[in-house]
């Protein structure tokens, strides 16, 4: 049994590694994963001045220069690599086989395996058995409201896209661009123009829906296989107020304005949005019952996600490999299962795809989810669950106040302002979410179940709530 | 090797007939059967009736409190109990095979049927007899 989960563990890793492979791209992809990077980084933009002489129509706008090396592309590509890792890989409700009635030879009757019909968002131990099938669907929608803790809706997120270096020589090469500058000529600050920078106020409204569909048949009466197919739709719908922070450049506003020859137009409205439906990620169970009584049982599980959903239009990420250890306890009334266990992801997050892209490939996670089951009644049970992931070396964002240092034309010395942006951290990102819900047998083997996901930290992107019904079939 | 030899041999011995098993079975008092089935009989209605005390007046060594729990869930069980055998048997006691088929209809889930044969112990309390414990 070791050997054979070790070589298919091994098998599914080969797999799913060659698949993300495969798939990393270089470059801002074409889909959803690249709208925040192409909205912040590339559309803020300057009108051509009405006169000629120099033009700063792409200063502000990274991408358009070609700099990925400007501190704005990696605050905003850690910003897009987290939002869209978490998108990528929501968790998805299980089927669990509600109905569960094994013979007991020492009652010498029926006994039902477990009076609970399952978690939500966790696996438990007993199994269907042997020659059972079930099938069902669920229906999860997530409207997203934070990030890290700020609110992703009313601008509060903001960026700040530095003045691209166009006419110096001999600056220094690397970030940060804005540090003190003991000597204004030839470095960032000459000539003065070049301590502007403009704020990127971001609201964005993402909403996902997936509806997947469940089935688990039990080869023997320890030993189920299981498959999730899900349907995904996201929605991105963004906005950026850009407004011009006339640092250096007060005494000649002409320079950077977002209106040729209006110098007071210093605020614009940059917006992006898209939609993209389609096959997710599907995921493929076994599920081995290693020991099991009355009272209690322990499985081993393994979930193989293949790379099914497009991982530009974040409808998927890459493979991933979960092995997950099962314990389900439990009396008449009150159940309790935990499962704990390790995600391996295929991706690749190499050089080229880590600034643009944002979510190239899926981080390695650990993975566990505990809570309790009551039994309300031989038909209803409630569920109270924790569900726990902690994405490995994702790094994290933190909200810091940075210095950016300007010099405005005719003085003598830099001065300097300070703004709220985020900064990359390095860290594993752990999302701790709640989920409480129900599960009801209308009529024979029918299950309808309800449960609401809520965030228990401010971790990473958070759904205020997160509902998801389904229907399951035990044939 | 010596095990694999061993092995080899057994099975490659003549299966006996099942006239030499029938003879090397001990004989059972023909008077036994009847008992027996009624015995039987009283265990089935027991388990139909859903009633957990009643079962253990014809079972003493249930678990009373777990078949309570399955009962629980259950709205109705029919039971029947066919084959019976008597493999062995005296006054006292006997040994017997049988062909149990349940039916349960359970409070939440459909319907689902279970055919097991058992090979149970009983033996003479009083007048009646009473099941003693199950082999398999």
């Amino acid at each position: 049994m070791g050997a054979w989960i070790r070589t298919g563990l091994w098998a599914l890793l080969v797999v799913v590694a060659a698949s993300g492979s495969a798939r990393a791209q270089t470059g801002t992809p074409a889909g959803l994963a690249g709208l925040l990077p192409d909205l912040i980084l590339r559309d803020i933009t300057l009108p051509a001045p009405t006169t000629p002489g120099l033009s700063h129509a792409v200063h502000f706008s990274p991408l358009s220069e070609g700099n990925v090396e400007d501190p704005a592309v990696g605050i905003v590509a850690s910003f897009n690599q987290l939002l869209t890792a978490q998108l990528a890989s929501l968790p998805l409700g299980s089927s669990a086989g509600g109905f569960t009635y094994t013979f007991d030879p020492a009652l010498g009757t029926f006994r039902r395996a477990s009076r609970s019909f399952g978690p939500m968002f966790a696996e438990r131990a007993s199994t269907i058995g042997k020659g059972r099938f079930s099938a069902g669907f669920n229906y999860q929608h997530s409207t997203y409201n934070t990030f890290e803790g700020e609110d992703l809706r009313d601008g509060s997120i903001k960026f700040y896209l530095r003045h691209e270096e166009c006419c110096t020589v001999g600056g220094p090469p690397v970030p940060p661009f804005f540090g003190v500058i003991q000597d204004p000529n030839g470095t960032r600050l000459s000539p003065f123009f070049e301590g502007d920078v403009i704020e990127a106020a971001l609201s964005l409204r993402v909403a996902t829906d997936t509806f997947a569909f469940f089935a688990n048949y039990g080869l023997s009466d320890r030993w189920d296989v299981a498959l999730a197919v899900p349907f995904v739709r996201v929605d991105m719908e963004a906005s950026v107020l850009a407004t011009i922070q006339r640092l250096a450049t007060g005494s000649n506003p002409q320079i950077h304005s977002f209106e040729a020859g209006n110098p007071s137009a210093t605020s614009r409205t940059f917006q992006r949005s898209g939609s993209a439906t389609g096959l997710g990620d599907i995921v493929l169970r076994t599920k081995y019952q290693l020991l099991g009584g009355a009272r209690g049982a322990l499985a081993l599980a393994l979930d193989a996600r293949l790379p099914t959903g497009n991982e530009d239009d974040l409808l998927g990420g890459s493979g991933q490999a979960k092995l997950f250890l099962v314990a389900s306890t439990g009396g008449d009334r009150l159940g309790q299962h935990l499962n704990i266990g390790y995600t391996f992801a295929g991706g690749d997050e190499g050089p080229d795809s880590l600034v643009m892209a944002g979510g190239r490939g899926l981080p390695d996670e650990f993975v566990y989810t505990g809570g309790i089951e009551f039994v309300a009644t031989p038909r209803l049970t409630l569920i109270g669950d924790v569900v726990g992931r902690t994405l490995i070396d994702t790094g994290r964002l933190r909200i810091e106040s940075k210095r950016f240092d300007f010099q405005p034309q005719g003085a003598t010395a830099p001065s300097f302002m300070t703004f709220d942006e985020f900064a990359v951290h390095p860290g594993n990102l752990n999302v701790l979410l709640g989920t409480v819900g129900a599960k009801f047998n209308p009529y024979g083997d029918l299950l309808v179940s309800g449960s609401v996901l809520f965030p228990l930290n401010d971790a990473g992107l958070k759904s205020r709530w997160t509902t998801v019904v389904g229907i399951d079939y035990a044939f | 090797m010596l095990a694999a030899g061993l092995l080899l041999a057994w099975l490659v011995q003549p299966s006996p007939g099942l006239s030499a098993r029938s003879a090397q079975q001990p004989a059972s008092d023909p008077a036994v059967e009847p008992a027996v089935r009624e015995a039987l009989q009283r265990y089935a209605t027991a388990l139909e009736s859903l009633d957990a005390d009643a079962v253990k007046k014809v079972q003493p060594s249930i678990d009373v409190d777990g078949l309570k729990r399955a009962f629980g869930e259950m709205r109705s069980l029919d039971v029947d109990i066919d084959n019976i055998r008597v493999l062995s048997g005296d006054r006292a006691a006997a040994r017997v095979s049988c062909r149990v088929t349940q039916t349960l209809t359970p409070k939440a889930g459909s319907r689902q049927t279970s055919t097991v044969t058992r090979v149970l112990r009983l033996r003479r309390q009083d007048s009646s007899w009473i099941i003693q414990d199950f082999e398999r």
